[in-house]
């Protein structure tokens, strides 16, 4: 009867343990982390170990963000003061759990360090993607239509005998793309600043317009400058 | 004799003629004056654009090519620093650590 209720009991405790154990990956997709050792110093070290690199990731991003010229400066102080309050937070947090004395208090801030910040899933994304926008915006775009406007006032004057139709299609294709990469623009630099660690938390596909509109508008204005060079290739 | 009345209308007559002739050349001076600062103000057009390689000139020249092939350098520039920003926000978002 007691080996009955042993076994029993034993079956019971792996049952737990396998239910226990399929909550693992849920773990791993960022959504509920947890420290990989259980005590205290075990927390603490990890904690210690995410929020340094956190740091030096946001640091990096900071030196980048002072450095690019072409960044709007509504959006260089939106980003600065986003980058610059993530790395004062994980200072806090890590100090935080540092001085925690007991195992669950240090799991709840530790969880904070990713769940509060999303440094990797929001912060930097989000400050690289609106830099991006702002630099072809500010930059690629008025100078490809510079460019665009005078091969076609040479095209249609002084070069006037070189232009054929392959390179008038070309013309008409640079201003086409650099009409597309303006339209989808519009608007990017700010949504992507707008997400929050919160929306993040509620949709891990949040900052994935913002990313795909950035790389398309890439795409346009690196085909507008193929066809400039081309252009200016048959006139020279 | 030139009766007293007559002579006072004549003399109307030559101050008003004065008065035209004066401001007729105050306004010639001030078309004037608007014509020299003319070319002096089409001078600052370039300074207050420094971050323009446009020239004034738009036919195949080459110093209009070369500034030419400047904006298409500068906008291929600008391009490969939003890659490399991208590339940068697409990699932190794949790092697996909990994000």
């Amino acid at each position: 009867m007691n080996r009955i209720l042993t076994t029993s009991l034993i079956g019971s405790a792996a049952a737990i343990a396998l239910v226990a154990g399929s909550c693992a990956p849920a773990f791993a997709d960022g959504a509920t982390p947890a420290p990989h050792g259980q005590t205290l110093a075990d927390i603490q070290k990890s904690a210690s170990i995410k929020t340094t690199q956190r740091i030096g990731s946001l640091n990096t991003a900071i030196a980048r963000v002072n450095a690019a010229k072409d960044i709007t400066t509504a959006d260089r102080a939106t980003i600065l003061a986003t980058l610059n309050a993530d790395v004062a937070g994980m200072n806090t947090v890590e100090a935080k759990i540092a001085a925690d004395t007991d195992v669950a208090t240090a799991a709840a801030d530790y969880r904070t360090i990713f769940l509060t910040y999303r440094v990797y899933a929001v912060a930097i994304p989000q400050a690289r993607f609106a830099a991006a926008a702002d630099r072809m915006t500010g930059t690629a775009i008025p100078r490809l239509t510079d460019a665009q406007t005078r091969l076609a006032a040479a095209l249609s004057g002084p070069d006037a005998g070189k232009s054929t139709p392959a390179l008038q299609a070309d013309l008409t294709d640079m201003q086409n793309q650099i009409a597309a990469a303006t339209s989808g623009l519009n608007g990017v630099a700010a949504a992507s600043l707008a997400v929050t660690p919160a929306d993040f938390n509620a949709n891990h596909s949040v900052l994935e317009p913002e990313r795909t509109s950035v790389k398309s508008a890439l795409a346009d204005i690196r085909k507008a400058v193929s066809d400039g060079k081309t252009i200016l290739a048959a006139i020279k | 004799m030139i009766s007293s009345g007559l002579r006072s209308r004549a003399v109307r007559i030559g101050v008003t003629a004065a008065a035209v002739a004066l401001v007729g050349a105050s306004l010639a001076g001030c078309s004037r004056f608007r014509g020299d600062a003319q070319p002096v103000a089409a001078t600052t057009p370039a300074a207050i654009a420094p971050t323009s390689t446009s020239t004034a000139d738009s036919s195949g020249s080459a110093s209009a090519l070369a500034s030419i092939q400047a904006d298409l350098d500068s906008a291929n520039s600008s391009a490969s620093s939003a890659a490399s920003d991208v590339a940068a926000g697409e990699a932190a978002a794949a790092t697996n650590d909990n994000n």
